[in-house]
């Protein structure tokens, strides 16, 4: 990035934009009804975490949490976050709002298909979502050719955007395999390859660039981010989650699936060091909501990979319990912590922007804050917290009672969080005459 | 990386700047009047030293702006010969208008007790301003002179007479005279809350540019609040310019649907402009 590049950047009278406030909005909401339903099974199905991964019933609930909550979630914020970190107006809204449509009906089809295990169904939710998700990528992608400027944050959107498409094509692979069983032997390095993608490649890689600019922007400390250190950290995670992606599909072996583990541990490490530097080093003092939570997320960042780095040095078989505790703590610790801690400052800002901007300036408005309850929203991380360390001693000791009570502490926390949302959404109210559609035009 | 070079102190440096590059100068900037005292308190600092220029605390010590930067410079180690830039001071005069002696007083508001509470009086002050009826005073009393209070009221329509009482009693008459003048300052670059920078901006903006605010240290959704409230506060006609960190791509819609014109350009990293003109009625009617 260049002084130079900025400066030409264009000038003039100009109305840039941002997306349509009910493009993002429509995604939230999904991903909120997902992570309800969520909450409301996660009891039931902690216990069967300690029974294998390979089940209907806990694939369905892993995908609802994954494709539901995570992947519509981070859908609908990169409508309204990327127009923000490009500079650049979404290349095409029509486009995201065809995405959600294939996304909505893709998902439904799909945990369908895997709780009956019906092919048809399963194809086409499996071909709807690989639509949806096509679809979102050519729009940020279409975007970030367009953006005068490609920093850091939107190299790590970039980067995703690769592994969403390689943990895509593989997922639609294992879908179809698992009403065909075409891929024999390499299904078990097929779902190793697309599990790293997915979660690695895709939501870790974008949740690292967004953490950056939201941090930055919400705590004054964007001076902090070392630009260096980032794109060193970039370039690790990107090298380790497609070494071990490589490795996994085509049996490498074990120094390659190390230097990849061991590369994408330091790419977590880099980013725990920027999110020290930045929270020491903000001007807006005080504990925003959303810190524990991101630094949660952090610490389950660098407990995966480095229960992927002790599964592969021990060899760990594939049914192994560890295994299930990475691929756990990737899914609920790092990227569902994140969310949560993201979503205070997004959602609450999509819905200040809808109900308040309209009359900033002429009358007094809220600040974000009070918007929801802080007691609530620190209480439910501390559920949060402790059903996710109850998990790990479920997991440890191959508890029923202890996952039981896990799931319970989770949902509590999902339930507290929830209420905020009820909260928060509590301030959206029509503007007058205008459509949900045309809420920012 | 940033490099950060010893620049010397200057007259329209905000306090909080200077504080947050030379910290050690706090009790220096306090001993020099004990208006300055509630900078002890850590709340009170970060909220009034954001609000005062370096030429405005030097008004409320009693000494001359440049002096008070060259202390400044010494304390800190600096050789600023020839490098400040004096802020030019505004009028002063002891002739007492007219209105100072026919105009009712409309509301009465003293707002030591506030202060003596620790609380920051300025919302109180904002909130009896729309009770004071065009031709009618605002009387304040203070414990200082609230020099940045001039800028925002002057927005607003208020002229000011200033008289010290005591060695930390001040009263200042505020009188609503009817309209909102920011073209009154036309002549001038006033600083609102939040304003750091004095750096000139090339080409014809800042020739256009009626009043500057800085957001730079504000987080989302403060700057699209103060650029609005900002703005409302403004003449038909009259122009914004807003330094930023970054492109507002939420306020844009904003803007144009209040019918407002705008045009950004970035400066460098983290350094964007805007300059935002208000529509004559004219104008608006028209588009």
């Amino acid at each position: 990035m260049t002084v130079a590049a900025r400066v030409a950047s264009p000038s003039g009278i100009h109305s840039a934009s941002a997306p349509a406030i009910d493009l993002p909005a429509r995604f939230l909401v999904l991903a909120l009804v997902d992570l309800l339903l969520a909450g409301l099974a996660v009891p039931f199905a902690m216990p069967l975490l300690l029974t294998g991964y390979y089940q209907a019933r806990l694939l369905v609930f892993v995908h609802l949490n994954t494709l539901g909550v995570i992947g519509v979630m981070i859908v609908g914020a990169s409508y309204q976050l990327v127009p923000v970190v490009l500079q650049t107006p979404l290349a095409s809204e029509r486009m995201g709002r065809a995405s959600f449509w294939c996304l909505l009906f893709g998902i439904a089809a799909f945990l369908s298909g895997l709780l009956t295990g019906w092919l048809p169904i399963l194809g086409t939710g499996g071909t709807l979502m690989v639509l949806g998700f096509a679809i979102y990528i050519a729009v940020i992608v279409m975007t970030l050719l367009r953006a005068p400027v490609v920093d850091i944050v939107g190299w790590h959107i970039a980067a995703s955007l690769f592994g969403l498409a390689g943990g895509m094509t593989l997922g639609l692979l294992l879908a179809f395999n698992r009403g065909m069983g075409f891929l024999g032997s390499m299904t078990t390095g097929l779902l190793a390859a697309h599990i790293v993608l997915m979660v690695g490649g895709w939501v870790n890689m974008l949740l690292v660039g967004v953490a950056y600019r939201l941090i930055g922007m919400f705590t004054l400390s964007e001076d902090r981010l070392h630009h260096r250190l980032a794109q060193v950290g970039l370039g690790t995670m990107i090298g380790g989650v497609w070494l071990l992606a490589a490795t996994a599909l085509f049996s490498l072996g074990t120094p390659f699936m190390l230097a990849g583990a061991g590369l994408t541990f330091a790419g977590q490490v880099g980013f725990a060091i920027q999110l020290v530097r930045m929270y020491h080093g903000r001007r807006r003092r005080g504990i925003d909501v959303h810190v524990p939570f991101l630094v949660t997320a952090s610490a389950m960042g660098l407990l995966t990979a480095t229960l992927v780095i002790v599964g592969i040095s021990l060899h760990s078989p594939m049914a192994s319990r560890l295994w299930v505790a990475a691929g756990w703590f990737g899914i609920a610790g790092m990227a569902e912590s994140a969310i949560q801690g993201m979503f205070y400052k997004i959602a609450t800002f999509l819905v200040w922007l809808r109900r308040y901007a309209p009359v900033a300036g002429r009358q007094k408005v809220p600040r974000l804050e009070d918007l929801y309850s802080r007691r609530l929203a620190l209480l439910g991380f501390a559920f949060w917290l402790a059903g996710l360390a109850l998990s790990s001693g479920a997991l440890l000791f191959d508890t029923r009672v202890v996952a039981i009570l896990s799931g319970v502490t989770i949902a509590a926390g999902i339930g507290c969080f929830l209420k905020n949302v009820g909260s928060i959404a509590a301030h959206w109210r029509p503007r007058g005459v205008q459509g949900v559609g045309s809420g920012a035009r | 990386m940033t490099q950060t070079t010893a620049t010397p102190i200057q007259t329209t440096w905000k306090i909080s700047e200077v504080l947050q590059r030379y910290p050690d100068l706090l009790e220096k900037i306090i001993g020099m009047s004990p208006a300055f005292n509630r900078l002890h308190n850590p709340l009170l600092r970060k909220v009034q030293s954001r609000l005062v220029t370096v030429e405005q605390a030097a008004r409320i010590a009693g000494i001359a702006p440049d002096e008070m930067a060259r202390q400044l410079n010494t304390a800190a180690g600096l050789d600023a010969a020839g490098t400040i830039d004096v802020a030019a001071s505004p009028e002063q005069t002891n002739d007492e208008p007219e209105w100072v002696r026919t105009a009712p007083v409309g509301v009465d508001l003293d707002v030591r007790p506030l202060h003596e509470q620790g609380e920051e009086p300025f919302a109180a002050i904002m909130s009896v301003v729309r009770a004071v009826a065009p031709g009618e005073i605002l009387r304040l009393r203070n414990s200082f002179e609230p020099v940045p209070l001039y800028d925002i009221l002057r927005m607003r329509g208020f002229e000011h007479v200033t008289r010290q009482l005591g060695p930390d009693e001040w009263e200042i008459l505020f009188l609503n005279s009817g309209s909102k003048r920011s073209d009154a300052l036309h002549n001038r670059q006033p600083v609102m809350a939040g304003s750091t920078r004095s750096t000139p901006v090339s080409g014809g903006w800042n020739a256009d540019a009626t009043i500057t605010i800085d957001v730079s240290d504000l987080v989302p959704p403060e700057p699209m609040m103060r650029i609005l409230g900002a703005l409302e506060a403004m003449s038909p006609g009259a122009s914004l310019l807003v330094h930023h960190v970054r492109r507002p791509m939420f306020l844009y819609p904003q803007l144009d649907e209040l019918g407002y014109m705008h045009e950004t350009r970035d400066l460098g990293p983290d350094q964007v402009e805007i300059i935002i003109r208000k529509p004559a009625p004219l104008e608006a009617l028209g588009k």
